[in-house]
């Protein structure tokens, strides 16, 4: 099971938010990613700067005219807060990822980071 | 102690931290000028993150750690005053050996505290100052861990006394004078209900 108390925040936009925001966002929150919530929120997707700079700036769009459901990175890879933090760590390790969505309830509920997993995995074992 | 510590020296005893606070964080010395009994939640503040970090200042591994510095210091004087590097990496070597010790601490240090970063920072800095000339660049762990007793003694005296801000409030103000419509973006952070294992 992974604890809430060892999750850390996750900057977020909503699906629906244009590409404007999404930047400003990042902007404000000194961030490189945040995740993308439906409605529900239930994580759908991922933006990076990058994307914003390569599929926004870079193809010569209007943010203001795209979602962010638009230009996020779908099919986002998360573990539930039933699995154990070795999934975690190894989901983590062959993504080559620095952090992973938690979801309970197919609601998110933090972010669990790469090293964080590596030492209660070591804790659990 | 670091060449960094000679220009600019951190604390390391309650009192210092005290002093320190009250010399680089205005607002804090001007709620003391103003109610004095501020000073006691400071004291109180200052205690209870020396209480938490003191463990990893001084001991052992922190005095081999500043006989490698000198080490590093003299194989850079050496290598910068005659430009023989093979000299220069002998005592570079020795100044290896002699921090293994502290680098191995920094390693408890992250797992004990889950404050990664800084921990691979020592390393990562330890592992470039053994180049000829960058000593300098090796913080070592005592100063992060005075730096880290410095913000965490700071934060709880600002949530004591009600005047804290969270980071995301912080970068506000900051940012605010570099660009335009910022905000706070509290609707924007998703928080578990957690509470951060570092200061």
């Amino acid at each position: 099971m992974i604890d809430t108390k060892y999750m850390t925040h996750a900057i977020i936009c909503r699906e629906t938010d244009n590409a404007l925001d999404v930047s400003r966002i990042l902007r404000d929150t000194q961030k490189r990613h945040l995740v993308v919530l439906d409605s529900k929120d239930y994580p759908v997707g991922l933006i990076s700067t990058i994307d914003i700079n390569n599929r926004v700036v870079a193809e010569g769009k209007n943010p203001e005219k795209l979602a962010a459901k638009d230009i996020m990175t779908k099919n986002v890879k998360i573990v539930s807060a039933e699995d154990s933090y070795d999934k975690a760590f190894k989901m983590m390790t062959e993504l080559g990822t620095y952090s992973i969505p938690v979801i309970k309830n197919n609601k998110l509920l933090g972010l669990l980071e790469f090293m964080t997993a590596f030492k209660l995995k070591q804790e659990v074992n | 102690m670091g060449l960094r510590d000679i220009i600019h020296k951190m604390p390391s005893t309650k009192q210092e931290i005290s002093d320190y606070i009250l010399e680089h964080y205005s607002h804090v010395k001007d709620m003391v000028k103003k109610n004095p009994q501020y000073k006691e939640t400071l004291a109180e503040a200052v205690t209870s993150s020396f209480d938490k970090y003191s463990k990893y200042l001084g001991g052992l591994a922190d005095k081999v750690s500043s006989i490698g510095h000198v080490v590093g210091y003299t194989a850079d004087a050496w290598f910068l005053g005659t430009g023989d590097i093979i000299g220069s990496l002998g005592g570079k070597f020795l100044n290896l050996l002699a921090q293994i010790p502290e680098k191995a601490y920094g390693v408890m240090y992250a797992l004990d505290t889950g404050n990664y970063l800084d921990g691979l920072q020592n390393i990562m800095e330890g592992a470039v100052s053994y180049l000829p000339g960058l000593t300098f660049v090796d913080q070592g762990l005592t100063r992060i861990v005075q730096k880290r007793m410095v913000k965490d003694a700071l934060a709880r005296f600002e949530k004591e006394t009600g005047v804290y801000k969270p980071w995301n409030e912080k970068l506000k103000e900051k940012l605010s004078d570099v660009y335009t419509d910022v905000k706070d973006r509290s609707e924007n952070i998703f928080t578990p209900e957690y509470q951060p294992a570092q200061a």
